[in-house]
Parts: C-alpha cells; sequence; structure tokens
C-alpha cells in the first residue's frame, strides 16, 4: 500500500466516524433531502426512457441540416441509381441480342420478307 | 442550399458512371488476345475476325458473351451457331431483328408457339417458291440505309 492509499483510507476512517456521530436530528433531515432529490429526478428520467431518442435525434437534425440534408439527397440518388440499374438488368435480361440469338426464332425468321408474305397470305 | 444539393447530385452522378465510361471505351479495344478465357469461348466463332471489327461491333459482341452464361444450353449452342451471321448482317438489318424480337417476346406464348410452327413450316417450303415470295414483297429498305 503507497502513501496516496494510505492517506485515502485515513480520510474514509475519519468521515465515517463523523457520520457516526452526527445527530439524529440532522441524519433525518438528510434523509429526507435526499428521498426529494430522488422523486424529483424520477419523471426526468421516465421521460428520457421515452423521448429521449426522438429529442436527441431532433436536435440533431436541426443542429445539422446541410449535412442531413445532403445525406437524405446522397441516399435518394443512391436508392434511384439502385432500382435503375435493376429495372435496366431486367430489361437487358430478355432483350439483350444474345437472348435473340439463343431464341428458337432465329433472326432470319424477323429479316425474312418472304415469311412476311407468306404469313400474309396464310392469315387471308 | 439548393446549389450545394444540384453539385453533391452531380458529383455523385460522375463517381458513379464515370468509370462505367472508361470501363466501356477500354474493353470496346481490346483485341482478341487481350480477352479473357471465357470471352474467347463464347466468342470463338469470330475469332479470325475479332481484330477487324469495329469498336461498336466488338462492344455489341461483349455484351454477348456478359449474358451468354445466364443461357441455358440449348439457347448457349443456338448463339454459337448463329454468331457468325449475326456478325456479318448490316447495323440495320440487326436493328430491325431487334424490334421485330421485341415485338416477338410482347406477343402471348400460344402466338408465339404459332409462329416458330409456321417459321417451320416455311423453312420446309423449296428454296425457288421462298425466292419468289421474297420477290412480291416490295423492298422496304433503302440502298444507303443498308450501307450503314
Amino acid at each position: 500500500m503507497n502513501q496516496q492509499e494510505s492517506t485515502v483510507k485515513l480520510v474514509v476512517q475519519a468521515l465515517d466516524a463523523s457520520v457516526e456521530n452526527l445527530d439524529d436530528d440532522v441524519i433525518r433531515r438528510l434523509a429526507t433531502a435526499r428521498e426529494r432529490a430522488v422523486s424529483a429526478m424520477q419523471p426526468q428520467w421516465q421521460a428520457a426512457g421515452h423521448a429521449g431518442v426522438f429529442h436527441s435525434l431532433g436536435n440533431y437534425v436541426l443542429h445539422h441540416r446541410l449535412m442531413t440534408s445532403a445525406a437524405l439527397l446522397l441516399g435518394a440518388l443512391a436508392l434511384g441509381f439502385i432500382v435503375t440499374q435493376h429495372v435496366i438488368g431486367q430489361h437487358q435480361l430478355e432483350q439483350g441480342d444474345a437472348f435473340l440469338l439463343g431464341s428458337e426464332l432465329p433472326p432470319e425468321a424477323y429479316l425474312d420478307k418472304g415469311f412476311d408474305t407468306w404469313l400474309q397470305q396464310n392469315a387471308r | 442550399m439548393a446549389a450545394t444539393k444540384r453539385a453533391l447530385g452531380l458529383l455523385l452522378l460522375v463517381l458513379l458512371s464515370g468509370p462505367a465510361w472508361a470501363e466501356d471505351s477500354k474493353s470496346v479495344m481490346l483485341k482478341w488476345s487481350q480477352l479473357t478465357e471465357d470471352q474467347r469461348k463464347v466468342l470463338s466463332p469470330l475469332s479470325k475476325e475479332w481484330d477487324t471489327l469495329r469498336p461498336w461491333q466488338r462492344e455489341k459482341m461483349l455484351d454477348i458473351a456478359r449474358d451468354y452464361p445466364k443461357m441455358n444450353a440449348k439457347q448457349q449452342a443456338r448463339v454459337q451457331q448463329r454468331l457468325n451471321d449475326w456478325s456479318r448482317m448490316t447495323p440495320f438489318e440487326r436493328e430491325n431483328a431487334r424490334k421485330k424480337y421485341q415485338q416477338f417476346q410482347s406477343l402471348p406464348p400460344e402466338k408465339q408457339e404459332e409462329l416458330r410452327k409456321k417459321w417451320r413450316e416455311y423453312q420446309s417450303l423449296p428454296e425457288a417458291q421462298r425466292e419468289g415470295l421474297r420477290r412480291e414483297q416490295p423492298d422496304l429498305y433503302d440502298a444507303n440505309e443498308l450501307d450503314n
């Protein structure tokens, strides 16, 4: 145990001895004051439990308007980009040249004028 | 505030699309020897003429190689079989085929099957008869367009 710890221990012992020697009236007043302080703090703790997060968030948004706007804008752009890529991807999946070449009907079928004529004649 | 938002949006667009442009312009200039193993495998029917293809033709062919793994074995076989003829078509013919393919895709399945059946029947006609049918159709294409 070093010098500092010994000093702390002596101070604690002196305080404990002082508490034991307090008047009953002083002890009663201290206890009443403590109860009042605790009951005064209780509503604040309960409110903080329910709305504290929203309150903090609101304060943050108010104090960082520019950053919040930029973050919202970037988020919206990123979402728009992802959605667009997804839609384009879907479109390309079915419309790409590879799928045209891989389909049962060959490209010549779409370009053969004789086939068009033949279809028209058969439709009559 | 509005100016800041616009600048941020523009910056984001440039950041997102810039690398894609760079990648595209780089990839279309690739020589046959610079293609990946998978790309060479898919585009093998074009190996001899690849280096003579124009950048936009290479780009389209690389798109085909990109979509190839998404297809089933039958579709893949058809792609390999038709790739050569496809690369020799004019841009006008290819665009025309794409438009008609899209129209075909929008038909109900039973109509699509009917057309496939009709195509098979048409294929079984003698070549002379098919040639006659082709001559009956007035030429809708302008010669200049075909040279594009």
